[in-house]
């Protein structure tokens, strides 16, 4: 069965209705006619006789003119298999000062203990494109971690690490094969099999295979294996999902796409249903997931560009139900996770609404506000609402100015205050949802100096927050934070990155008197085939 | 003796002109393209050879043709989009005109792709398409066109060959919309722009595409004059984001790198570069640059309660689980924690019910157990 066979019985049984006939006879373009009273026509024969030849020669309306050039691109057979990997080793040591002020818990600690962390890290990747046999690729993605001290209880700079105990990982996120011949100009039909990442309903990390079919207007996919547990989630269970996704422009004439993406896992079933429209000014896409056949979430998004020069964007989500186990917000018990509590969003509308305007080609600047309002219960035991889901109102500001020259200043302002019901007379601890902030501000800078790709950029950035803070047991109190941050990237030579990065911030002299003038300096060399 | 004039370029005479709009095009556009003799038959005196001779240089007759003007004539009145209308065209004419049907590649020139001349138009509008030829004024304005303003070849200093962008490194057809993408919904001839350099850019710097030799770096690749030194933003992929990285882009760059053909992986190294692995494996090397020194014990905590749908980009549950499974250290030491912890509780209440609840759950405990008759 040929492709478009294949395309338009896989449409068929989706239930689309098949586009009118469309006429498939290759048409020769009218040759150059007689044209009476037009003498011009005949007064350049050599000009006209080569038009006219290329017209004749067979760039039908219908074909593509691949005959007609010079000097064409070597053949598909001659196109050379690639190999790329890129290696990186990173030495990083953060260290903060100890004032000898007590911690918030009012406990004095050791002015002279060590804050320092001092650690190796790095990722490494390797791809080969048409090896060992053309259609083939492969692909391999792997983190690592190393604390030369372990992992320090009272350090202010905590990693993902630390749970494991030596604070030392290496963590393998992608190892797969894939057969694709459609990169040959063969079937579009792929298989993949290995560790792999799958974005759609969930996340899904696992091992195991993949089958899909991938045109310009049908997509469909299966994949089958078992979650890969890389941190303290061990559940190791089968996974399996897939995806249609229907690119409609063909057929109705409006560029429209629609996709459905499911997952299961431990029993559970995720559901995720999309509808795109991407013409030349308007992008617009609504989405709804499900969990186990019942509406988690709704989402609605769209940018316009109302001229060449200015866009807006809105989005607009609702959550109805509790979300599918790879969501962050799922937690509780219905994500089964241990330790982490952070209740489920089970109602709440979040709404968005932007701008953005290209003053100059120079210059760009958005502005945004959002509102999100927070009336539902949590699903899992506990207090109705807590701190984490307050309603709130934020409003932004962005500038990016690109002076030339290879400069590049980001400038960002933004506000948000949340609504929080007023502290009771008698603070109770069962009542944790006035507890958090009352209003946050931030404001970030960002320039950037490049002497262009691969060669230098210097960047130095900042950034200034302050918030308050409200808890049922304390009256408000105000927060402040601000750090810099300073990297250089060069090449060294054509295949040799260096990166180095040097932070310093100050925590907040409220949550973490004990400590203050946090720094980092993170060193990278880098290669790269 | 004096040097006999070039051939003047395309449309560059005053067909405005009072005295030239009330002759009718067929007065001088027969035979085509008219010659010196069009000119003759009422500037006689201007072509005397006397007059040649004395002229050292262009004098104003002259430069009426060949100097250039701010008027040309190009046709006014051409759709891109109404000749691109394959359903409408199929009606019309029986077929449907592909770019190259008229945009040719020039017999004097072959590596260049000629504008569409009158010969192309003919084949359909010599027979049954509407307007006729001899129709001249439904597509060209008396009045002339004003000529774009805006970004112009560097015509001096630059050679482009359509012929050798006919096909990519392997094989592949490139399309003419793949440069020229807004061309066939264009509705007049002004309203169509030349290619963004970024279009330029986005293949010769994928080397799936384009080979070593054709990359942006080989400045006389494209220019003449200009062969080396620092190529300008709009040239650039790499340490820079290419000039469509707006503010907009960065917050909706989802849908660009789920889309076919998506090229992320030309800068962002690393990547299989397959869209199917788009969004994981670029999230998980890639650290917003807010994730500072303080993110993880300070600032997290405000970001993920405020818009945690940003945080599932990159985070599964687990990883937020991996740290919150470790006591924090404001809880060390932990025999006296007891006492103290009213104290942390106080400033930050919220914190607490990231990992407990007010009754307790599972090895957490929770406030009721001690504070079921309130707090002190």
């Amino acid at each position: 069965m040929s492709a478009p066979e294949l395309v338009l019985v896989l449409a068929l049984a989706l239930g689309l209705t098949p586009p009118a006939p469309v006429d498939l006879t290759v048409h020769d373009v009218p040759s150059r006619p007689v044209a009476p009273g037009l003498a011009m026509r005949n007064l350049h024969p050599a000009a006209s006789g080569g038009a006219a030849a290329s017209a004749s020669a067979g760039t039908s309306s219908s074909a593509p003119s691949t005959g007609s050039a010079p000097n064409a691109a070597p053949a598909r057979d001659e196109a050379s298999p690639e190999i790329h990997y890129r290696f990186n080793v990173g030495y990083g040591t953060d260290n903060g000062r100890a004032t000898g002020a007590d911690a918030a818990t009012g406990f004095r600690g050791d002015p002279q203990r060590t804050l320092l962390r001092t650690y190796l890290f790095g990722d490494a990747t390797f791809g080969a494109r048409g090896l060992p046999t053309p259609s083939l690729n492969s692909y391999f993605a792997a983190a690592y971690y190393y604390d030369f001290l372990g992992a320090t209880a009272d350090s202010p700079f905590t990693t993902v690490y630390d749970g494991a105990g030596d604070a030392r990982a290496l963590s393998i996120r992608s190892a797969y094969a894939e057969y694709d011949p459609a990169m040959r100009g063969g079937l579009p039909v792929w298989v993949r099999a290995g560790r792999q990442f799958r974005l759609g309903a969930g996340t899904a990390h696992f091992d195991g295979a993949s089958l899909g079919y991938d045109d310009r207007q049908l997509e469909v996919s299966g994949f089958v294996g078992r979650r890969v547990a890389l941190y303290v989630d061990e559940r190791t269970g089968p996974l399996g999902g897939g995806a249609v996704r229907v690119n409609l422009g063909r057929a109705l004439g409006v560029p429209l796409r629609v996709a459905a993406e499911v997952l299961t896992f431990e029993g559970d079933l995720y559901t995720d249903l999309t509808v795109q429209l991407a013409s030349g000014r308007l992008s617009a896409l609504a989405s709804a997931r499900l969990f186990d056949q019942s509406l988690s979430d709704a989402f609605v998004k769209a940018r316009l560009a109302l001229t060449r020069r200015t866009t807006i964007f809105t989005d607009l989500s609702q959550k109805l139900g509790v979300a599918p186990v790879y969501d962050y917000v799922s937690g509780g018990e219905a994500g089964g996770l241990k330790f982490f509590t952070l209740p489920d969003l089970v109602r709440s509308t979040r709404a968005r609404l932007g701008a953005a305007l290209d003053a100059t080609s120079e210059l760009e600047i958005m502005a945004y506000g959002a509102a999100t309002a927070v009336y539902g219960t949590r699903a899992d035991a506990g207090p109705d609402r807590t701190g984490f889901d307050a309603s709130s109102v934020e409003l932004g500001a962005f500038c990016d100015l690109r002076p030339g020259g290879g400069m590049s200043l980001l400038g960002g302002y933004r506000v948000r205050r949340a609504v929080r019901p007023p502290r009771d007379e008698q603070p109770r601890l069962d009542d944790p949802q006035s507890a958090g902030d009352i209003s946050y501000q931030e404001l970030l800078a960002d320039a950037r100096y490049s002497l262009g790709p691969r060669r230098l950029t210097v960047t130095a950035s900042g950034f200034l927050r302050y918030s308050e803070m409200q808890t049922p047991l304390a009256h408000p109190f105000s927060d402040v934070r601000a750090g810099l941050r300073f990297d250089i990237d060069t090449w060294v030579e054509s295949r040799l990155r260096l990166k180095a990065t040097y932070e310093v911030a100050d925590p907040s002299p409220q949550l973490s008197p004990d400590v203050d003038t946090l720094q980092s300096v993170r060193v990278i060399i880098e290669t790269v085939f | 003796m004096a040097r006999p004039p070039a051939p003047p370029p395309k449309g560059r005479f005053a067909h405005a002109l009072s005295s030239h709009a009330p002759l009718g095009c067929p007065s001088c556009h027969e035979p085509r393209p008219p010659g010196h003799e069009a000119c003759v038959r009422c500037h006689a005196q201007s072509f005397e050879p006397v007059a040649l001779a004395t002229a050292d240089r262009l004098g104003a007759f002259c430069a009426g043709c060949h100097q250039p003007r701010f008027v040309r004539t190009l046709p006014a009145r051409f759709s891109h989009r109404l000749h691109m209308d394959r359903g409408r065209m199929e009606q019309q004419v029986g077929f449907h005109p592909a770019c190259e049907d008229c945009h040719a590649l020039a017999a004097a020139a072959p590596a260049q792709r000629s504008f569409a001349t009158h010969e192309a138009c003919a084949r359909c509008h010599e027979q049954n398409a509407s307007p006729h030829m001899t129709d001249c004024a439904s597509c060209h304005d008396p009045a002339g066109v004003p000529a774009p303003v805006g970004r112009r070849f560097i015509r001096a200093d630059l050679h482009f060959s359509h012929a050798a962008h006919e096909f990519d490194r392997v094989g592949r057809a490139i399309p003419c919309v793949g440069c020229h993408d807004h061309a066939a919904d264009a509705r007049t001839p002004e309203a169509i722009v030349a290619p963004a350099m970024t279009r330029c850019t986005q293949c010769h710097e994928d080397r799936r595409q384009s080979p070593q030799a054709a990359r942006m770096s080989q400045c006389g690749l494209c220019h003449l004059l200009t062969t080396e030194g620092l190529a300008p933003r709009s040239h650039q992929l790499g340490t820079l984001a290419p000039d469509d990285h707006t503010l907009v882009f960065r917050r909706d760059h989802a849908d660009s790198a789920r889309a076919a053909g998506a090229r992320c992986a030309q800068c962002h190294q690393g990547l299989s570069g397959s869209v199917r692995d788009s969004c994981q494996e670029c999230h998980a090397v890639m650290r917003p640059r807010d994730h500072g020194v303080t993110w993880r014990e300070q600032d997290h905590g405000l970001e993920a309660a405020a818009a945690r749908a940003r945080c599932v980009a990159c985070h599964l549950a687990d990883f937020c689980e991996s740290c919150h499974s470790v006591p924090p250290r404001s809880h060390l030491p932990r025999a006296e924690w007891a006492i103290g912890h009213g104290r942390v509780a106080r400033l930050e209440l919220r914190a607490c019910f990231a990992c407990h609840t007010f009754e307790g759950r599972g090895s957490a405990p929770g406030c009721a157990a001690c504070h079921a008759r309130g707090i002190r």
